[in-house]
């Protein structure tokens, strides 16, 4: 059978996109190297039978409310989601806590227990941009992304408009000093940045400090992240595509600079009528499997320097015999049934200089750790009454003296003091507790996925120099690349890292227009 | 294309009507948000609008201009600013006790903001349609509910007028 078009690697994106061309009418083959689908979206009995844990991604935030989910039916696909009692909560080591909740109300409360002044700041920040935030950053994230002067043209014509592009060019800390006077408001606002691996002290990122102030959900996929992936396989070879696992592409097939197909490892070719589209990531993508033969000099330049130096993961799976019970409960028991508990210091400046070291390759001996217990809301990721948990303590992914072969020698320790950490603020969780643990150090990590460069779990840095109109390269955030009928759909693209499909979405969108395929979801 | 059809009775006869909402400056002074409008000459003007999206004011240009009408029954009208286009049919009937206007609006958002243009006149359609018929009924006195609701079955003035009109009208901070 001939293809109209091969999509290279099957991590959700690729399948997205896929899924939108299959049921465009065209011809689809996904090749993927791996034996399963889902790149990221991987969830695998890493520590015992019956326990499933998240590999890497465990949080889907925008996809139920996302167009894919619609447009591509997942939910009558088999992908479903449960929704946490509450957001997020944050740990103090002084025993106090915050808790995120999706009601404003209840979360003004919430922070004013700490300050009535900074709820009142919130109040007004939810009545001010909440309705701006929820009325552009979905559009935004699912459309291909905007010239700089589109966005800012009209922001500059107002006060308020003005302001807002201030904000946006100033860090995190910066804004929230700004904004608020609380020091543990301020800890646990800048840690809606930290999770995502944006720098507390990075210029330039004012403005999604402010969309994460006023954003937030945490759906978990029922059966585990791979669930998705397998849903958008359903939704690929129910149009009529095909997905071939086990199937790693060596060679981008290159001919009067035009993509016509792939080779295989083994040799085996296979010949793509309209084009190719790469979910993986671009030094792979453009260095290794095009060649820099096949590519202006500039854009290889571009290429070369697409950098991945953000702050990495050091993961613990656990399979648990109860949940952890935290100190902080007694300040509010809530905390105990969020999506995540994450204790990330109790100062700004203690978070700013973990995250500092960490960009120095130390490993910080502080607590940066987030943790998540997805078998509290789907019951079905563990065996009656025992729990999977997912330790993050954030890390470089090389060390400062070793690289990142350090860790070998480290990683038992480090994991051993992880946990010591978490014990202190979840003194239940003794070692008898703990029924089995999988370390899964930074290196482990690109090793499961080497779309992750140097650990970074957001398909390169989301900086500012690497966002939107410039991911992954200026002049080529269209999903297009200078090779004709090769396209982009990974995570390197806008808007970013993280399992919302957006890149694939919007890939599929651009693709649809160049080859005349009729837009069905439109 | 989102497409959307309007329908509400306002207390007055269609010439009068007609009269009104041909008349460009006199039916600005409805339509929620137009800060200014210059008339280029009897079928077109320049309108400026302007919606608070939060704080955070957002100024449309628009160029709205007749393309044909039928006195005083039918009138199609096409409204473009730089990120969407609107094709509005308008019919006026006479009723018991009153006149129904219905519109039709094709509204089309253009160029690389039309998702954002699509999911605000998703948002503010509700409130701003009920604000103009709000300002039709004061102007021309509101038709007793129970009528109106028979003239007008459930959801109807929800779809264009709606979309439309939230677009235009500042939110109260």
């Amino acid at each position: 059978m001939s293809n109209d078009f091969i999509i290279i690697g099957s991590g959700h994106n690729g399948l997205a996109c896929a899924g939108y061309l299959a049921k465009a009418g065209a011809r689809v083959l996904v090749l993927e190297r791996d034996n399963r689908v889902g790149g990221s979206c991987h969830t695998a009995e890493a520590t015992l039978p019956g326990f499933r844990h998240n590999i890497c991604s465990m949080v889907h935030t925008n996809i139920p409310l996302s167009p894919v989910y619609r447009d591509l039916e997942l939910e009558r696909n088999g992908v479903r989601y449960v929704y946490p009692d509450h957001l997020r909560g944050t740990i103090f080591p002084d025993g106090r806590c915050l808790v995120m909740y999706r009601d404003p109300a209840q979360m003004a409360a919430e922070i004013a227990r700490f300050s009535a002044r900074d709820a009142r700041t919130f109040t007004q920040l939810v009545e001010d941009y909440g309705e701006f935030i929820d009325s552009t950053y979905l559009p935004l994230m699912y459309s291909p992304p905007l010239p700089p002067s589109l966005q800012t043209a009209e922001l500059e014509k107002s006060d308020e408009g003005r302001a807002l592009m201030q904000w946006q060019a100033s860090t995190p800390v910066q804004l929230l000093d700004e904004l608020f006077e609380n020091e543990q408001v301020k800890v646990h606002f800048l840690a809606r940045m930290t999770v995502l691996g944006f720098p507390p002290d990075a210029f330039g990122q004012g403005w999604i400090c402010l969309f994460r102030i006023l954003k937030a959900e945490a759906p978990i996929c029922v059966g585990g992240s791979q669930q998705l992936a397998e849903g958008l396989r359903r939704v690929v070879e129910g149009a009529g595509g095909l997905v071939k696992t086990g199937a790693g592409v060596k060679r981008i097939l290159v001919r009067d600079n035009r993509a016509f197909g792939v080779e295989l490892g083994d040799g085996t070719r296979f010949e793509a009528a309209k084009a190719v589209i790469t979910n993986v990531e671009p030094k792979k993508s453009f260095l290794q499997m095009v060649g820099e033969e096949h590519l202006p000099p500039a854009f290889a330049t571009r290429v070369r320097n697409y950098h991945s130096r953000g702050r990495s993961l050091f993961c613990l799976h656990l399979a648990v015999s109860e949940p952890p019970q935290y100190r902080a409960g007694a300040d509010n028991p809530h905390v105990n049934r969020a999506f995540s508990q994450e204790m990330f210091c109790g100062t700004v400046a203690d978070q700013v200089q973990a995250y500092q070291e960490i960009a120095a390759g130390k490993p910080p001996r502080r607590e940066m750790l987030q943790i998540t217990l997805p078998t509290l809301f789907d019951p079905s990721q563990a065996p009656p009454g025992k729990h999977t948990v997912l330790v993050w303590q954030y890390a470089p992914y090389a060390l400062a003296q070793e690289g990142p072969q350090g860790w070998k020698s480290v990683r038992d320790e480090y994991a051993a003091h992880c946990l010591e950490l978490w014990r202190s603020y979840a003194p239940n969780m003794t070692k008898h507790k703990i029924l089995a643990m999988t370390i899964q150090d930074p290196t482990d990590t690109v090793r499961h996925n080497d779309n992750m460069v140097d650990g970074v779990d957001v398909v390169g840095d989301m900086t500012p120099d690497q966002m939107g109109y410039f991911r992954p390269f200026a002049g080529w955030s269209s999903y297009r690349s200078p090779v004709e009928g090769l396209y982009m759909c990974g995570g390197y693209c806008h808007p970013g890292g993280g399992v919302h499909a957006g890149a694939g979405h919007n890939a599929a969108g651009v693709i649809a227009e160049d080859f005349k395929l009729k837009k069905w979801w439109q | 294309m989102p497409q959307r059809e309007a329908r509400f009775t306002v207390n007055a006869q269609p010439p009068e009507l007609w009269k009104f909402i041909r008349d460009m400056e006199s039916l600005c002074t409805c339509i929620p948000g137009v800060e200014k409008i210059v008339l280029l000459d009897g079928r077109s003007a320049d309108l400026t609008v302007k919606e608070k999206v939060g704080v955070i004011p957002m100024v449309l240009t628009l160029r709205a201009s007749i393309d044909s009408e039928d006195p005083p029954r039918r009138l199609h009208a096409t409204a473009r600013a730089e990120h969407l286009t609107m094709n509005i049919d308008v019919s006026l009937e006479k009723a018991a006790n009153g006149t129904e206007l219905r519109a039709l609006f094709d509204v089309t958002g253009t160029g690389q903001l039309k998702p954002i243009v699509d999911r605000l006149f998703e948002k503010r359609a509700t409130e701003r349609a009920a604000q103009f018929a709000d300002s039709l009924q004061k102007r021309f006195g509101a038709v007793p509910p129970a009528r109106a609701a028979a003239q007008a079955p459930a959801g109807s003035l929800s779809r264009f007028w709606r979309r439309l009109l939230e677009w235009f009208t500042p939110r109260r901070n």
